[in-house]
């Protein structure tokens, strides 16, 4: 942040390339392959220029290029830098500066992974405190289908400012829209407008416009509103882009800028898509900053929301209700200044001025919503507006079941639990709104989660989700694209499980001591009575039953033990065998600890529980006995 | 490496001896204490069982203790029925083992060894692995065997630097040794170890042309001592685990496949 020269660029911290790839040249037989990434620039006013940050996160020096292209694709400049390692290098778009183009677009391309390179751009006057991101973002996979989707940039605004946000007399908005095609086909784009007037929704259609590839197109924004008959409409609105396009064909950029060029309220277009509960990063409203939040309901039907404000030490509910098509804005400074308690009694306490909010369907933030939102921190003061605004798609990051490797007796029943942990902390229980499947029913049944064993055998148990649950993600603006919620889907989960026999554990020692070991080594010899036993302990009390196991060493080895052992054994009848594990090693007697996993099968078949083997010079222990 | 030329027979007669010397027990002489190979078997019979379990029945009988290195998947695991009338020992074996394989049955150290008959040219296996030294103090029938198995590994491969595991404890009360060795075959170690027992057998768990490859000891044992009686239930399954074993023996080719 340049606040002399009220300049702002902010972006998102990037994930380091993995080690396995740091080190790697290129080489005859290791080809790396093109990196690409398409950018949209525009400009606002003739002084406007524009660069690309290169920050190389490798060990390895990097090559790379930076072309400027006119709307029509036309080459305006063309650099090419190394980055050394580690290092950063800022390409300035100079050439902006003197071409009569006012939109086209950036190609920057390098040669190693995707993730070598970390690049920014962005766009600035400093003379009148203009800055603007300028997206980039990798291009469609050539045989990526058309989809019809829809983008949203809500909140621009047009007209003498709103006197809530506390901007300067007389400060005039303009609202901007710009979009780049970065595939290799023709794509449409259907722009329509909302509004809010006498508390209603209202709408127009506009013509659909055709992008041809590698073209940028700066709407006419203004023309858009006369057409929709808002020629001196003063306030918000919502730009929709209907598009057919291949996902992640289209750049948007969009704002507001007053007649200073000074004001740049940037938006970010969002995709409009159902979702769970989303999460706002980040709120601010100290030091003259506030943070504006606007909230469009596309569905056609009302729908309830709740925000919730979360800061150290508390939340905030704060209400929304919203008619069909109808958007809501305002600024976070406004909740937490109302000193009116929440449904919950909470009141923002006068401290609390920043922090991270969420926007939930009223049922919670596992509730599956049709709502499109956006925010953005600004500071009248140092007239400066945006930063990175990443929100999180909530959903689940995990589908588990309480064991998925489940022993149950013959006659004998075990409940299974499916939960799914949400990226917010929460898990929900979906045991009872899951549809519960056995893959072999003569060796078990399961109804609700309750698994009741048949007959002795192998068995999967498999839950589908009835209802549909979104995974988690964090679509971040800054990258340049336009985030887009995963759609929601029917996740599912099966456990193994066994039927009978579930495990083998000593149930006495017989005799233990120093182990016969060659010259050189010393260590411990254990004779243990094992026996055979179901899930609930007791033993199974059947004599020639065969018992086969694998010892291996595996983990902790700190006394240098090697080799796998076999061994096959019989059960009395109390379905007992004595078993002697011994240890030598050259490392005894002093201290250390290897640890061993032993595993059964009973008659051929797995048993689902395997025991821990602890060797220490002068003790063995067998699953802590 | 180094092997002992087999030449072991004079033995036979010293073993008592030997034996007796061995530790602070007499050698339990179980082996041999009252059957010798001449000795007539009046009547044996053994319904559907394996030709080498067979074989441990009639050892366990008749006090007869085993080296048994030449097995395969028939002879440990394909039932058969033998009736044995008014026969020497010696025979017994051979109907019991089956005339067909041309087997030597041979005496050694109060231990009837069991293997192919020598042919020029054959080389030696694991069992004739001399190893330099073993000690061990007095311990279990399956202690010992695992102490012989790992100073195996040790002298094939000094830069082993430690063993654990389990395996079946077999009889405890059966106790052997202390051993004090030199410069002595894996074969005749085991053969003294099951002489001093309270009877058994040891068997070779890996094919002959396997148990060339030296270092197939250093991957998994290549030997099990049975000890008559232990388990209870009999010697079935412990046969079909060798079986397993011999499986995992990837086959060799023999000289007229090498091209």
């Amino acid at each position: 942040m340049d606040t002399t020269h009220s300049l702002i660029f902010t972006y998102a911290l990037r994930t380091p390339p993995p080690a396995s790839t740091q080190q790697n040249g290129q080489t005859a037989a290791n080809p790396q392959p093109q990196q690409t990434l398409e950018g949209l620039w525009w400009k606002q006013e003739p002084n406007v220029s524009g660069f690309v940050a290169l920050s190389n996160l490798t060990s390895q020096p990097i090559t790379a290029s930076a072309e400027t292209l006119d709307a029509e694709n036309h080459p305006l400049g063309d650099h090419s830098v190394t980055i050394s390692p580690h290092g950063t290098k800022i390409v300035e778009l100079t050439e902006l500066l003197s071409t009569s183009a006012t939109t086209g677009g950036v190609v920057v391309s390098w040669t190693g992974n995707e993730y070598d390179l970390a690049v920014n751009s962005g766009l600035q006057d400093p003379a009148v405190g203009y800055s603007a991101h300028l997206p980039l973002a990798t291009r469609p996979d050539p045989s990526d289908k058309p989809a019809r989707d829809s983008y949203a940039e809500l909140g621009l605004m047009t007209g003498p400012s709103d006197p809530m946000m506390s901007f300067p007399s007389g400060v005039v908005f303009t609202p901007y829209s710009v979009l780049r095609n970065i595939s290799e086909e023709a794509v449409t784009a259907t722009p329509a407008l909302w509004w809010m007037q006498s508390g209603s929704a209202r709408s127009a259609q506009l013509p659909q416009l055709t992008v041809a590839p590698h073209q940028t197109v700066k709407l006419d924004v203004a023309e858009f509103l006369n057409g929709a008959g808002l020629k001196n409409w003063q306030g918000n609105f919502n730009l929709v882009l209907n598009t057919n396009a291949p996902r992640g064909a289209l750049l948007l950029a969009s704002g507001s800028v007053d007649q200073t060029n000074n004001y740049v309220f940037e938006v970010f277009a969002r995709g409009v898509g159902e979702s769970a509960s989303k999460g706002l990063h980040y709120w601010s409203t100290a030091n003259g900053d506030d943070t504006m939040v606007t909230i469009w309901n596309p569905a056609d039907e009302a729908q309830d929301f709740v925000f919730t404000l979360f800061y150290t030490g508390g939340h905030y509910l704060y209400p929304i209700h919203l008619e069909p098509r109808a958007t809501h804005s305002f600024n976070v400074s406004e909740i937490t200044r109302s000193g009116v308690p929440d449904s919950e009694g909470n009141v923002v306490p006068a401290s609390a001025q920043s922090g991270s909010a969420e926007l939930a369907g009223s049922a919670g933030e596992n509730q599956m919503v049709l709502v499109t939102e956006d925010e953005g921190i600004y500071n009248v003061r140092k007239a400066t507006c945006g930063g990175v605004t990443c929100t999180t798609c909530n959903g689940f990051t995990s589908i588990s079941m309480i064991a998925d490797l489940f022993a149950v007796g013959v006659g004998g029943n075990t409940q299974q639990t499916l939960s799914g942990q949400w990226n917010t902390g929460t898990n929900y229980n979906y045991t009872n709104s899951s549809t519960w499947s056995s893959s072999n029913t003569s060796v078990a049944t399961v109804n609700s989660g309750l698994v009741t064993g048949v007959s002795p055998g192998s068995v999967t148990v498999t839950a589908i989700l009835d209802v549909e649950i979104p995974p988690y993600a964090a679509p971040c603006v800054s990258a340049g694209g336009t985030p887009v919620c995963p759609p929601p889907a029917y996740p599912q989960q099966s456990g193994l499980g066994a039927v009978g026999p579930y495990r083998v554990e000593p149930i006495a020692t017989n005799v233990q001591g120093n182990a016969v070991c060659p010259a050189g080594y010393s260590g411990w010899s254990r004779t243990t009575q094992n026996q055979l036993q179901y899930p609930s302990g007791s033993g199974v009390l059947s004599a020639g039953i065969t018992m086969a196991d694998i010892l291996q060493i595996t983990g902790t080895n700190q006394l240098g033990l090697t080799g796998t052992q076999t061994g096959s054994y019989q059960t009395d009848a109390n379905g007992s065998w004595p078993d002697t594990y011994f240890v030598c090693s050259t490392a005894c007697p002093t201290n250390g600890q290897s640890d061993g996993i032993q595993t059964w099968t009973y008659n051929s078949t797995p048993l689902p529980h395997s025991n821990l083997i602890v060797y220490q010079c002068s003790s063995i222990t067998i699953d802590g006995f | 490496m180094v092997f002992e030329m087999r030449n072991v027979g004079h033995l036979l007669w010293l073993s008592p001896v030997l034996l007796a010397m061995l530790g602070p027990e007499p050698a339990l002489a179980s082996c041999g204490r009252s059957t010798g190979l001449t000795a007539i078997i009046a009547e044996f019979d053994s319904i559907q069982t394996s030709r080498i379990d067979a074989l441990l029945r009639f050892g366990e009988i008749h006090n007869l203790c085993f080296g048994i290195e030449f097995v395969d998947d028939k002879l440990l695991t394909e039932p058969n029925d033998f009736h044995i009338r008014n026969m020497s020992v010696h025979e017994s074996i051979k109907v019991i083992l089956g005339r067909e394989l041309m087997l030597a049955v041979e005496p050694s150290s109060g231990v009837i060894e069991i293997r192919r008959l020598e042919s020029p040219g054959e080389k030696r296996t694991i069992f004739d692995f001399v190893l330099p030294r073993f000690d061990a103090r007095r311990a279990s029938v399956q202690e010992i065997s695992e102490a012989l198995r790992m100073q195996l590994v040790v002298d094939l491969n000094p830069q082993v630097t430690g063993f654990a595991g389990s395996y079946p404890a077999g009889d405890l009360k059966d106790k052997v040794g202390p051993i004090s060795e030199y410069n002595r075959t894996i074969r005749y170690l085991l053969d003294e170890l099951v002489a001093q027992s309270k009877g058994g057998a040891w068997i070779a768990r890996v094919r002959s042309k396997a148990a060339e490859d030296l270092t197939v000891a250093e991957r998994r044992s290549v030997w099990t001592v049975v000890e008559y009686g232990v388990p209870k239930t009999g010697y079935a399954l412990l046969l079909n685990a060798v079986a397993n074993d011999l499986g995992s023996d990837a086959p060799l080719r023999t000289k007229d496949e090498k091209h």
